[in-house]
């Protein structure tokens, strides 16, 4: 049996593994991520209904001197969210990530209360945020974002590995940041190289929009993701993705301010133009 | 959304980012220590530098991304063994193509293909069902115990012991050394 087993050895040493093997090891585990990011960066939006309303907040930056906003949808409304007001959202996306649709509604009051009402053809998957009438201060807010500086110069020091990839994920997975904290996100953004606003844009949906367009890499590939804001009342209308390997995704969005949770929004609500043009 | 959770809380939290990194740190450790003799086990199990390369980096990310438990378990390198195992068992009933280049006693013609036509046990191994097979290179490359080996093969130790058996009168006939 020694003489076997110093024949099996002998012959396992006739192959030695590639030198690079922990660093191939970490650049699949970050291929991986990215993969699994993709997916829960659209559910990331879906339930970040209201971080939407910051982004009223980086276009205003973005408006000094960086762009200029066509003439967009004019609301019969204003922006701000009186009390008792509801902000509503409804989001749908293709199928294009993991081959299930995604349709939400969300009402969202500042005190907390609100109404979900999530009709994605996954549950199991994507049972969050799951549907319900929610009281005051219970309306699922599953990121507690409290301990993140608002000094946007703090912030991008925290910011993980301080790549524009980085602060878009965080900006997009801490939905629930206050409009101070927000506004310190959207600005490391800005400062980011590779943030470019491309005016007089459409939406998937054919709706006039302004662009902010990030690229980065993905592996050997370079991903594209773009976010479409009204250009009237700067509220965003959609996101999408593409990959020079291929295959993309987008998400519709479509917001207003309406009287009551599980109200859907008449005509005079809306603050960007419904997809459906009631 | 639990993993956007605790890649939220490991951004805010300076404890948990540096529980992440001293989490890698750990693995790191774990797969330097490791790698390289599962990659040669590996290897003669799949006869193929390139899938024993990547059963070892699946097994290596499956066990990264629950290390946290695995770490803390009683035997994580058996727990590599294990998943290295079942990758390499799924590999085999999925694609009828692998299996019959595992199973059969030609070679692949890779860069390796001179190395192992000299190689009388090489050869031998890959005529051996793959649960022998298994079995002796747990055994007797990987020095497991019959009762870790079972563990690994999800079998009785009885039965690791009648593969492994099996495996080496094959071995000792084929390839004319001692089986004593």
């Amino acid at each position: 049996m020694t003489e076997l087993r110093t024949e099996l050895r002998t012959a396992s040493q006739r192959v030695d593994p590639s030198l690079d093997a922990f660093e191939r090891l970490v650049a699949l585990r970050r291929r991986l991520h990215r993969r699994q990011r993709a997916a829960s960066f659209i559910t990331a939006i879906v339930v970040g209904a209201v971080s939407l309303a910051g982004v009223v907040l980086l276009l205003s930056r973005l408006d000094d001197g960086t762009s200029e906003t066509g003439a967009g949808w004019q609301p019969s409304r204003s922006l701000t969210l009186e009390p008792g007001e509801y902000f509503y959202l409804r989001v749908t996306s293709d199928e294009a990530v993991d081959g299930h649709r995604r349709a939400i509604e969300t009402w969202w009051s500042p005190d907390g209360s609100g109404e979900v009402r999530n009709r994605s053809t996954r549950q199991d998957k994507y049972p969050y945020p799951p549907s319900g009438i929610y009281d005051e201060g219970a309306f699922p807010q599953p990121y507690d974002v409290s301990s993140l500086a608002t000094d946007p110069d703090a912030l991008s020091v925290r910011l993980r590995e301080g790549t524009l990839e980085g602060a878009l994920e965080l900006l997009f997975e801490a939905p629930y940041a206050d409009p101070e904290l927000r506004a310190a996100l959207f600005e490391v953004v800005a400062r980011l190289e590779g943030v470019t606003v491309i005016e007089e844009a459409r939406d998937p949906a054919g709706r006039p929009a302004l662009v902010v367009e990030t690229s980065g890499r993905d592996g050997e590939d370079v991903a594209t993701w773009r976010t479409y804001f009204d250009p009237g009342t700067h509220q965003p209308t959609a996101w999408t993705f593409g990959s020079t390997r291929g295959g993309s995704a987008w998400i519709l969005l479509e917001s207003a301010i309406v009287a009551e949770a599980g109200a859907r929004p008449t005509a005079d609500q809306w603050l960007v133009p419904p997809v459906d043009g009631t | 959304m639990a993993r956007m959770d605790e890649s939220v809380a490991t951004l805010l939290d300076p404890v948990e980012r540096d529980r992440e990194r001293l989490a890698v740190t750990d693995f790191e450790a774990f797969f330097r220590e490791h790698h390289e003799r599962l990659f040669r086990a590996l290897w003669l199990l799949v006869h193929d530098r390139q899938e024993a390369e990547e059963v070892s980096q699946e097994a290596f990310l499956r066990i990264w991304e629950r290390w946290g438990r695995v770490s803390a378990g009683a035997d994580p390198v058996a727990y590599l063994y294990r998943t290295s195992m079942n990758l390499w068992r799924s590999r085999l009933r999925r694609a009828k193509l692998a299996a019959r280049k595992v199973l059969s006693p030609q070679l692949g013609h890779d860069e390796l293909a001179d190395v192992e036509g000299r190689d009388a046990v090489v050869r031998a191994l890959a005529t051996l069902p793959p649960r022998q097979r298994a079995a002796i290179v747990l055994v007797h490359v990987l020095d497991l115990t019959s009762e870790r080996a079972a563990k690994v093969l999800a079998i009785r130790p009885v039965t690791v012991r009648v593969l492994a058996a099996r495996a080496r009168a094959t071995l000792a006939n084929e390839i004319g050394v001692n089986d004593d």
